[in-house]
């Protein structure tokens, strides 16, 4: 019963969320150092790679990370957080400001879809197609679009004690599962496209920043204090992998091999090759913040972080 | 009429001789008195434009500001990094030391050492903070394990390239200044200041291993007043070196005294004017009595240059003054005006210390009139000149007279006058076009005031290029109402600001408060860079603003000020004013009632203000010294031909200069500026002095090759000899420790011989081109100064 006031509500705010919106945007500037402004996340697109910033900025390179664009215009200029490609063409992107931006030319132009009422901070956004797409972001904000971002619905994620929870990134599993990383060590599980959601008992006591599907179909969180964790069950037993790590994991991917590599705070960086128990950890000198990762078409790694898109990674440890 | 009253003033002043000379010593008598009380004032304010709308900024928010009170002192151990025992125990030496020095305020000490630097880790549980030399570790118990531990926690406090060298190879202490002191009020002496740095800090913890470098504005402007001392010594250099120049060219001990003790008397009537005006001498105004004497002697070289004339063709010493006295007077005066004019009109510069330059040596050019065209005939009429002196002079003058009238042949023909002249046009031309593009201000990276090789600025070289820290800052200063902080609108303004000045070509970051407070709110929640935003909410911003540390100077207590502070990629004129436009641009494009953008702060702010109103002095400054010769010359030769072929090899002459300031890159600035206008002001001399035996001889109906033949013979010499005489007392300034003062040496140096060799090479070419060209219909009257 509780739940369904709680969507009466939510679906009232949604539909007035576009007029409730209370700060104007202003789109952000052209810069000549866009690529070194602190980035957020990254994404691909094809074969181009996309990263996001702060004022609003974006910057794309067709040629697998060699030379770095400002995109060509951006409605906002607050710092953005999330970005997501289903294909070369069609991506989204959210941010501070409750903003969720969307593109049909494959980065280089952005519109504004729509402003979340309120001006939450948003974190993550993921599209499962053309249509279908979640947005999450703090103090429990989650939404769903089932018409390609032009009307969005509240969803409940959390209960109780976890209800206003910073939900920090979505991602999806196997049969179309969804998961959420959130704070304080939780995580959540949807079965039904986002309608009902069930909290994970990951035995983490931190926040957990992101999370991932691999492609033999286990799946990885990760967050502060260096915890990474595994479930080869979608979700239900978890289990930490260890590592001489402190600092916390922002963002991870897959390398075509099968490694699985991860990036956080004081230019940490964690790999854990296939067959490996251990973390192998290595420190960038400058202990820069890093905040997302992504690799080229080409196979290149690619991170990014407080002061912007840094260059390629050679070296592995 | 004008004849009249030089004979009227002649009986007046001879007839009367011991009485005009004993009111002259009288005068000398007290005006030493007073010149005896000058002191030296270091005037870093009088080189500012004060109502200049950046430096207003500059003055209101001074003591608010970041930077303009803090002194960097680095060890700096030669070999190898600072990760040992012995250069982290000179670096906690030094850090004592700076926390015992006077004028230290000693909460802001920061290095390693104190406990104000901490290393912040976000863990689960929260923010964790610890001392980066931990509590428990001593000097003496730096063990290897120890020093691990400093060096990690270094790292982890972000550390590597504030505290310590990018590369580790330094380490420093940074403690800003009490200035005025908070118990009595006083301000801070920056001479005793730097000298105590030297001898308790440099002296004493400086040896074969570490070096210890030591900046910061009190650190540069006791540099600078240690340096402008020096030029007293410069003073006893030009002396002597000018009176054996003038010994050479006179061969007569009397005739070397006369023109130098008068000159000397003139510049202790200047000094005891200048105590009198409540005026001490700055590094930029004691110069001027250098120049004041100079023009004094080479005036004086006229007087002696007609009486030895005199004598050599038979006159005895009374004669041959009296006749100087009449012969020079008018001359003489009108040259001395023209250059009280040129120095008068630096008045009409906005900056206190060209202001007090320009009365300083316009009253010292007048008293000029006094000394050198009054009181050194009467006095020289007093000397007698014996047979022995007569022959060697003689033989001496007429080798010079050979060696004139040859070089008069070969100028005067027509045929090379009309070389000559095109040569000179071409020459115009190629140094107008050289010369674009000119530098405004300091080019040159560090302190502009000193040499590059100074110690001073191999220090600011050497710690500039090992930490992550820019020497050149430019502070746009943004005022909202009160706690405008934490209004998230005010915020993001600021914060979009520092953003696009960022970007501005030149500038290499950009520090400002809503930048630290985004990076504040990503360390509140968890660490996490997609919370590096600026919270809407006013009570969460609040809470962000406070974790930004008030060290920082980003904020004032009230929150009504927020400076961006622009590090700059160097301090020419182009970068700044990209900077400054771009601010400018930006706060027309962008109001917000609640904000007000200011410029500017910081060395390079400030610097913008003089830049701006020296560049736009000078076009009028040479106009209104133009239009003075113009009009002077005209009035005496009632010939527009005397006013073409004055004033055009002046202004080939004016732009050569400034082909040779672009070419050895000393731009126009507070102390380059008056250079060239009073360049032109004395440059003038020499046409006048050759123009108007020239117009003479015309009068007496010969022709223009033989008039300028028998002025060259008559003055060529003299005039020559002149210029050596200014060039050799400006020449030495070029030793000064003081790069501005070695820069105008220079440019004097090369002005005052560009203007000789013009005037009598271009001078008479154009005279008689013009003649050739369109030949005169009436006969040339007499000029005014003839006898």
């Amino acid at each position: 019963m509780r739940f369904f006031t709680l969507l009466m509500v939510a679906l009232t705010l949604g539909g007035t969320a576009a007029q409730a919106a209370t700060e104007p945007v202003t789109p952000a500037m052209s810069a000549r150092l866009a690529a070194q402004v602190p980035l957020t996340a990254m994404a691909r697109a094809g074969d181009r790679l996309v990263a996001v910033g702060d004022y609003g900025t974006v910057v794309l390179s067709r040629d697998n990370g060699q030379h770095w664009k400002q995109a060509h215009s951006v409605p906002v200029s607050s710092l953005l957080t999330g970005v997501s490609f289903i294909n070369a063409t069609h991506g989204w992107a959210v941010g501070h400001g409750g903003v969720i931006l969307s593109t049909i030319d494959g980065g280089e132009n952005w519109r504004l879809a729509y402003r979340v009422g309120g001006d939450p901070v948003l974190l993550s956004v993921r599209f499962l197609n053309a249509a279908t797409g979640f947005v999450v972001g703090g103090y429990g904000t989650a939404l769903v679009t089932h018409d390609g971002g032009a009307t969005w619905t509240r969803l409940s994620v959390g209960e109780g004690d976890t209800a206003d929870m910073h939900l920090n990134k979505l991602f999806v599993g196997r049969h179309g599962d969804l998961f959420i990383a959130a704070e304080m060590g939780a995580a959540f599980r949807s079965t039904d496209g986002g309608a009902h959601w069930t909290l994970l008992d990951t035995g983490a006591s931190g926040s957990l920043w992101g999370g991932l599907q691999r492609r033999d179909g286990s799946l990885m969180l990760y967050g502060m204090s260096g915890r990474v964790l595994l479930s080869r069950d979608d979700g239900a037993n978890w289990t930490s992998v260890p590592g001489e790590l402190s600092q916390a994991l922002a963002d991870a991917i897959e390398t075509p091999d099968g490694e699985l590599v991860l990036v956080g705070s004081g230019g940490v960086m964690a790999h854990l090759s296939p067959g490996s128990t251990r973390l192998a950890v290595s420190v960038r000198d400058d202990r820069q913040n890093l905040a997302a990762i992504a690799v080229a078409a080409d196979g290149t790694v690619f991170v990014a972080g407080q002061s912007g898109v840094l260059p390629p990674l050679v070296n592995k440890p | 009429m004008i004849e009249q009253l030089v004979l009227r003033l002649q009986r007046a002043f001879f007839a009367h001789r011991l009485a005009t000379l004993l009111s002259l010593l009288a005068f000398t008598v007290v005006m030493g008195g007073f010149a005896a009380q000058l002191s030296m004032s270091a005037g870093f304010d009088k080189q500012l434009p004060q109502n200049h709308e950046y430096v207003k900024t500059f003055n209101q928010y001074r003591d608010v500001l970041f930077g303009a009170n803090r002194i960097i002192a680095v060890v700096h151990p030669k070999t190898g990094d600072v990760w040992n025992e012995k250069a982290l125990t000179r670096l906690y030496d030094v850090t004592q030391a700076l926390f015992f020095m006077p004028g230290v305020d000693r909460r802001t000490v920061t290095s390693l050492w104190t406990p104000n630097t901490r290393a912040v880790q976000i863990t689960e549980e929260g923010m964790k903070a610890e001392d980066v030399v931990g509590g428990d570790v001593t000097v003496n118990a730096l063990t290897p394990e120890a020093i691990s531990g400093i060096r990690e926690r270094t790292v982890i406090g972000g550390f590597i390239g504030s505290l310590v060298a990018n590369d580790s190879t330094s380490a420093m202490v940074v403690a800003e200044l009490a200035d005025p002191d908070p118990k009595t009020g006083e301000r801070l002496n920056y001479l005793d200041f730097s000298r105590r740095l030297e001898t308790d800090l440099r002296d004493k913890y400086a040896d074969a291993e570490i070096e210890i470098q030591i900046i910061g504005f009190a650190k540069q402007m006791g540099d600078i007043s240690e340096g402008a001392t020096s030029v007293i010594e410069f003073f006893a250099l030009a002396f002597v070196l000018t009176a054996l120049a003038v010994y050479w060219y006179t061969r007569s001990l009397v005739l070397t005294f006369l023109p130098l003790a008068c000159s000397l008397v003139s510049v202790v009537w200047q000094f005891g004017t200048i105590t009198l005006l409540g005026f001490g001498l700055d590094p930029l105004a004691v110069l001027v009595p250098f120049l004041v004497f100079a023009i004094g002697v080479s005036h004086g070289i006229q007087q002696v240059n007609y009486i030895a004339k005199e004598v050599i063709n038979g006159a005895d010493g009374y004669t041959a003054a009296v006749r100087s006295f009449t012969g020079l007077l008018v001359p003489g005066t009108l040259a001395l005006i023209t250059a009280f004019v040129g120095f008068a009109t630096l008045a009409l510069v906005p900056i206190p210390m060209i202001r007090e330059l320009a009365i300083t040596a316009s009253v010292g050019v007048a008293y000029k009139i006094i000394t050198n065209l009054i009181m050194l005939p009467v006095l020289a009429s007093y000397f007698r000149f014996d047979e022995g002196f007569v022959l060697r002079a003689g033989k001496m003058e007429s080798l010079r007279n050979r060696l004139m009238v040859r070089l008069g042949v070969h100028i005067a023909t027509p045929r090379n006058a009309a070389i000559g002249t095109l040569v000179g046009v071409l020459l115009f031309g190629v140094a107008v076009w050289q010369s674009q593009g000119r530098h405004v201000g300091h080019v040159l990276p560090g302190a502009p005031e000193l040499h590059d090789d100074s110690r001073y600025n191999k220090d600011v070289e050497s710690v500039v290029s090992r930490f992550a820290l820019g020497l050149d800052l430019l502070t746009v200063v943004v005022e909202t109402p009160k706690d405008g902080c934490f209004i998230y609108e005010n915020m993001a303004y600021v914060d979009r600001l520092s953003w696009h000045l960022a970007n501005v070509p030149g500038v290499l970051s950009a520090q400002s408060l809503p930048v630290m407070a985004k990076l504040a709110n990503a360390g509140v929640n968890e660490g996490n860079p997609k919370w590096a935003a600026l919270p809407r909410e006013e009570l969460t911003l609040g809470e962000v603003v406070r974790q930004v540390p008030e060290g920082m100077r980003l904020y004032n207590a009230d929150c009504t000020v927020m400076p961006i502070n622009l590090y700059l990629a160097d301090h020419k004129a182009s970068t700044i004013k990209g900077v400054v436009d771009a601010v400018k641009r930006y706060r027309e494009q962008h109001t917000l009632p609640s904000v007000t953008v200011r410029l500017a702060s910081g060395n390079a702010g400030v610097q913008a203000a003089t830049n701006e109103i020296v560049e736009h002095s000078e076009l009028p400054m040479m106009l209104y010294v133009y239009a003075t010769i113009l009009v002077l010359v005209f009035l005496v030769y009632r010939d527009w031909r005397a006013m073409v072929a004055c004033c055009v090899p002046l202004t080939v002459a004016t732009f050569l200069g400034y082909w040779f300031m672009k070419s050895l890159d000393i731009g126009l600035t507070v102390a380059t500026l008056p250079v060239m206008v009073l360049a032109v002001g004395i440059g003038v001399d020499y046409a006048f002095y050759i123009y108007n035996r020239i117009q003479m001889h015309l009068a007496h109906g010969e022709d223009i090759v033989t008039a300028f033949k028998q002025a060259l013979r008559e003055v060529g010499v003299a005039t020559v000899f002149t210029a050596i005489t200014l060039s050799v007392g400006v020449a030495t300034w070029s030793f000064s420790a003081l790069k501005f003062q070695a820069d105008m040496g220079m440019l004097l140096t090369f002005m005052f011989m560009m203007n000789m060799i013009m005037a009598i090479t271009l001078l008479p070419a154009i005279a008689v081109t013009l003649d050739l060209l369109i030949p005169r219909r009436r006969p040339v009257a007499a000029p005014l100064m003839a006898h």
